[in-house]
């Protein structure tokens, strides 16, 4: 994780949790820690505009507190599958319908994160670099910018 | 060092408003200098994959967002091109009802249809206007195109500009075959090849007024002596950029007005591969609705781009995504009535937008609509954008119908940001003429979308390119040549009478 430019080692673990939570991913797909969903979320957020960034990080922290806030006796990345399961469903259920956006929002960014890994793209039926074959070889065929 | 260079025009920004004046002011023989914040990125940068290309060459990595009583995402492109080179290539011109209503609220008589004509046709020939065939349409326009055809509801393959287009689904995130003819691609080398001088990374930061008209650009690194100044940053930073110094404030209405078009997407299930991967995104249309200002058009794209669209968390989510190829995606839009505004907090552009209550009734009547449509075409569920009906089954509708919806309930976005320094014949009522001069300045214009004056019911970019090449003749003092009239019509609607 030296390679990280916006966010800490702790942010990228809890970034994988909450991405664990979002995705689910099961033996067709590949654990979050295989992909490179993190490295992406970090450098989008190198690329973002500094609220932003400030404000999605601060959000990692709440979402990592968010257990023991509802009642919970530990953190997020401390739960097992099934409490993550709860945990989702309780942040998706929430009352608060501002809290419910914030909760749209990352759950955006995760799912990008973890299906835009080209093993992950893979799985679901999108072979990227055979599609930008396809444009080289049309280019350099046909002469095209 | 400040490099200092002398020009007749300067054009700042260089999408769909920006590339077109210049170049024909580049042809017909004025020295111009182009101003690109962003980078020139070519096809090579472009690499199939929605996630990367969001992070690297939209604005903010993406992260534009309204705020209000439902936050929008509102996409923009930030290089050569502007959001021309992110955006799905369809074409269409203004409505003759549209241009109509603009006549007697906005006293544009200037802009009726026959005025306009030889400049949509200049600009159709530019950028290779032409109709998707159904065989690159793909499986998302085939199913939906059935649904419509039982219902019998009028739609049609969109027109594009194309050239040499495979069908690789991926115009939003750049083309990787530079088949989509973008700006970056069209207008401005060619406009270079006129002679015309392009600086990328280079921000505009003020106009040099000097008795009351423009007498120059300074600029990030470089200051340009002109006569002309052509603003076109876009609906979002243009009103930004003139308010920073204090012109085009006559008529309180700069930063005011903001149409969007707000979209979302419905998606269904179907036993059949759809692959959205496959086919151009965005390929066929239906506007039986137009007339109550809602039309829908195809929306798709790569698993990436549509797991962050995608209801559901968890699970559910993934029983989803595991379904990618069997699943199929339309997009409605909604031409608002809604308006909004646009300021700078704290350096930052704000954009202020709350949709209203006719515009959420549009929204939940086009959701059932495109629900009614995917059952007649054989869905076998159907995903809604609308929290608390995410999931509809068995042909069923009246959960959405008995819906009580907020604006918050629904999931949208928004492409189409126009009005925010508005055309108006009247000085207190607009912020630039019929020919985008800005009221109450000489040699400042405005030519992007921020100039057109309320929603068009349909995508933007033509009548942006168009207005921009009137500009460029009527500042060359000719006549745009009429070349022979165009055969393609990409504009008249159904529901529109
Ligand atoms: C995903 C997506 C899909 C779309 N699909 C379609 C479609 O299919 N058909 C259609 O008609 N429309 C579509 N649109 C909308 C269309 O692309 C835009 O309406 C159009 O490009 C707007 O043109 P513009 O000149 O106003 O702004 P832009 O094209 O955004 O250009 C503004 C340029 O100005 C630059 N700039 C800003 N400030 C400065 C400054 N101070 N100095 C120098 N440069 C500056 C920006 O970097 C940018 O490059 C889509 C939009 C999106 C986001
Ligand atoms: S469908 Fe593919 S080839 Fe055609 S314009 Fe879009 S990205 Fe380019």
């Amino acid at each position: 994780m030296s390679a990280l430019r916006a966010i800490t080692p702790r942010e990228a673990s809890i970034f994988a949790c909450v991405t664990d939570a979002l995705v689910a991913p099961e033996p067709v797909l590949p654990p979050v820690r295989e992909t490179d969903a993190v490295l992406f979320f970090d450098d989008w957020l190198a690329r973002s505009p500094v609220p932003n960034r400030i404000g999605l990080r601060a959000l990692l922290y709440a979402f990592e507190l968010s257990p023991l806030l509802t009642g919970g006796r530990t953190r997020l990345r401390r739960l097992d599958a099934a409490g993550r399961a709860r945990w989702l469903h309780a942040i998706e259920h929430v009352r608060q319908p501002q809290v419910r956006l914030v909760c749209k929002l990352v759950k955006g960014a995760a799912q990008l994160a973890y299906y835009g890994d080209d093993g992950v793209l893979a799985r679901c039926g999108y072979d990227a670099d055979a599609n930008l074959r396809r444009g080289r070889e049309l280019r350099r065929a046909e002469g095209r910018p | 060092m400040t490099e200092r260079l002398r020009a007749d025009a300067c054009v700042i920004g260089t999408g769909a408003g920006g590339a077109p004046v210049a170049k024909e002011l580049a042809e017909g023989g004025m020295s111009v200098v182009m101003l690109e914040e962003g980078p020139g990125f070519t096809t090579d940068d472009f690499d199939a994959r929605p996630r990367n290309m969001i992070s690297r060459i939209y604005r903010d990595a993406g992260q534009v967002t309204t705020v209000g009583n439902v936050p929008i995402v509102l996409p923009l492109g930030r290089g050569v091109g502007g959001t021309t080179m992110i955006n799905s290539g369809t074409c269409f011109r203004t409505p003759a009802r549209v241009l109509e209503m603009w006549s007697e609220r906005f006293g544009l008589d200037e802009l009726n249809p026959g005025e306009l004509d030889p400049y949509y046709s200049r600009v159709e020939r530019e950028i290779g206007v032409s109709q998707v065939t159904p065989e690159l349409a793909g499986n998302n326009a085939a199913v939906v195109k059935r649904g419509a055809d039982a219902l019998g509801w009028h739609g049609d393959y969109l027109f594009r500009n194309a050239r040499g287009c495979v069908g690789s689904g991926v115009c939003a995130f750049g083309c990787p075959t530079s088949a989509k003819q973008h700006m970056g691609l069209t207008y401005v080398p060619r406009a270079v090849a006129a002679g015309a001088t392009l600086r990328t990374d280079t921000k505009a930061r003020r106009i040099v007024m000097r008795g009351g008209r423009a007498r120059g650009v300074e600029a990030d690194g470089l200051s340009v002596d002109c006569d002309h100044v052509v603003v076109a940053c876009g609906s979002i930073y243009t009103p930004l950029f003139l308010r920073r110094q204090g012109l085009g404030l006559d008529s309180g209405e700069l930063g005011r007005n903001l149409a969007i078009h707000p979209a979302t997407g419905v998606r269904a299930l179907f036993a059949e591969e759809i692959d959205m991967a496959r086919g151009v995104p965005q390929s066929y249309y239906i506007d039986e609705f137009a007339g109550e200002g809602i039309m829908f058009e195809g929306a798709a794209g790569p698993p990436d781009y549509a797991a962050m669209s995608f209801p559901f968390a968890g699970e559910r989510h993934r029983e989803l995504m595991l379904r990618y190829k069997n699943i199929a995606q339309f997009g409605l839009m909604v031409s608002d009535s809604s308006r909004g505004f646009v300021r700078e907090r704290f350096g930052h552009a704000e954009i202020r937008y709350d949709l209203n209550a006719e515009d959420t009734a549009r929204f939940k009547r086009g959701v059932e609509l495109l629900a009614e449509l995917y059952w007649a075409a054989g869905a076998e569920v159907v995903y809604t954008p609308v929290e608390g009906v995410d999931e509809l089954r068995d042909g069923e509708l009246e959960p959405l119908r008995r819906r009580r919806v907020r604006p918050r309930d629904f999931t949208l976005m928004a492409f189409h940001p126009l009005g925010t320094a508005r055309a108006d014949a009247r000085p207190d009522r607009g912020v630039v003429d019929a020919g985008l001069r800005l009221h109450g300045c000489q040699g400042v214009y405005v030519a992007d979308g921020s100039v057109v004056p309320s929603s068009l019911g349909v995508n933007p970019q033509l009548t942006i390119m168009a207005l921009s090449t009137r500009l460029g003749y009527s500042l060359l003092g000719k006549d745009v040549p009429l070349e022979e009239a165009s055969r393609l019509r990409p504009g008249g609607l159904a529901g529109t009478a």
